[in-house]
C-alpha cells in the first residue's frame, strides 16, 4: 500500500479551526491601535498654520468667519476630518433684503391713512394686512435661511461647498486639498475693501474644476490657510504620513 | 358751489361702485382668492419645514433646533391664518 494511504505516517497538522471571537476581536483591537497610531501622526493644525494658531473656537452660530466651529459639523463628514473654517457670506451683503423687509413691514403703517380699501368692509382690511405680514415672514425666512446654510466648509482634507440657492435646490460639492492646483482672491470695491470681504477662486483637479466662495470676511486669510494645507499635504506625502 | 355740483354729479358713480363691491358674488370671489392664497401659503410653509430639515441634516450648527421650531411655528401660523379666513371672511 502507498504511503499515502497511510495515515500514520503522516506528520500531524493543525486543526484548521474557524477563528475564535477572542481572535477576532484581538485582531480589530490591533487594528484599531495601529488606526490610533496613523491618526496621531497627524499633525493639529496649530502646529502648521500661522492664521489659525492665533485664533480661538468660534462658539456663534451665526458668525460669517468661524474659525474651528464648535457644535458644527456636515452630513460627509468623516470621523477624523476636522473643521478648520466655515464662511457664510458677509453680513453687509445681507443688508439689501434687510432693507426690503423693513421698507415692507412700514409699508401698512405708513399708508394706513390713505383709504385705498376703503371699498371693502373692515373685516378685508385686516385679512389685507394679516396676509401681507405673512408674505413678509416668508420672505424673511427664505431670505434668512439661504444666506445661513450657504457655506463654505475648509476642513484638513478637502473644501466643501454647500449651495442652496433656493427652497427647492442643494447642491454640495467637494475637492480635496491635494487636488487644488491655484488659490486667487479677489475684493474690488470700496466697501468690500474698506469691511474686507470678497471672492476666493479656487482651480482644483477634481471633477468641479473651480469653486468660487463669495463675498467671504477675510479672503486673503482663507487664501493663506489654504496654501498652508496644500503645503502641509504635500509634507505629509513627503513624510510618509498620508492615511 | 362747483364742488357740490361735482359731488352730485359723481355720487351716483360711486354708488355703484358701493353696490358692487357689497354684493354677495364680489365679496365671495374676494373670501375664494384670500382663502385659496392662504392655502398655497400653507403648502409654502410645509416647503420650508422639510427643507429646513434637510439643511439640518447637511450642516449641523447650535442654531438648528430653534431654526426647526422656528419652521413648525411658520408652518401652525399659516394653518392660523387659513383658519381665520375661513372664520371672518
Amino acid at each position: 500500500m502507498p504511503d499515502i494511504f497511510d495515515s500514520a505516517q503522516l506528520e500531524p497538522s493543525e486543526p484548521q479551526q474557524a477563528p475564535s471571537k477572542e481572535d477576532v476581536l484581538s485582531a480589530v483591537k490591533e487594528h484599531r491601535g495601529h488606526t490610533h497610531a496613523k491618526k496621531s501622526t497627524k499633525r493639529s493644525v496649530n502646529e502648521y498654520s500661522q492664521v489659525m494658531n492665533g485664533l480661538e473656537p468660534e462658539t456663534s452660530p451665526w458668525a460669517s468667519f468661524a474659525a474651528k466651529p464648535r457644535w458644527t459639523a456636515f452630513s460627509t463628514q468623516a470621523p477624523d476630518e476636522e473643521i478648520l473654517l466655515m464662511l457664510r457670506k458677509h453680513p453687509l451683503t445681507q443688508v439689501g433684503w434687510i432693507f426690503v423687509a423693513i421698507v415692507i413691514a412700514v409699508i401698512p403703517v405708513i399708508f394706513s391713512g390713505i383709504p385705498f380699501l376703503e371699498f371693502l368692509p373692515p373685516l378685508y382690511h385686516f385679512a389685507v394686512v394679516l396676509g401681507w405680514y405673512m408674505l413678509l415672514a416668508g420672505f424673511v425666512m427664505e431670505s434668512f435661511l439661504t444666506w445661513y446654510f450657504n457655506v463654505y466648509i475648509i476642513t484638513d482634507e478637502r473644501i466643501i461647498d454647500v449651495d442652496f440657492l433656493s427652497l427647492i435646490y442643494q447642491n454640495i460639492s467637494s475637492a480635496k486639498i491635494d487636488n487644488i492646483e491655484d488659490v486667487t482672491a479677489t475684493k474690488g470695491g470700496a466697501l468690500r475693501s474698506v469691511f474686507d470681504f470678497g471672492n476666493v477662486q479656487i482651480q482644483t483637479a477634481a471633477e468641479k474644476r473651480e469653486f468660487e466662495f463669495e463675498d467671504v470676511p477675510h479672503p486673503s486669510k482663507v487664501t493663506k490657510l489654504l496654501n498652508e494645507l496644500m503645503i502641509e499635504e504635500e509634507v505629509e506625502k513627503i513624510e510618509g504620513r498620508v492615511n | 358751489m362747483f364742488a357740490t355740483l361735482l359731488q352730485l354729479q359723481l355720487r351716483p358713480e360711486n354708488d355703484l361702485i358701493l353696490d358692487l363691491t357689497n354684493s354677495v358674488l364680489f365679496l365671495g370671489l374676494l373670501k375664494f382668492i384670500f382663502i385659496f392664497a392662504a392655502i398655497l401659503y400653507v403648502i409654502f410653509s410645509f416647503v420650508v419645514v422639510r427643507q429646513i430639515s434637510l439643511m439640518r441634516q447637511t450642516v449641523v450648527t447650535s442654531l438648528s433646533p430653534f431654526l426647526r421650531l422656528i419652521g413648525y411655528l411658520h408652518l401652525l401660523l399659516s394653518i392660523a391664518v387659513v383658519a381665520i379666513f375661513f372664520i371672518i371672511l
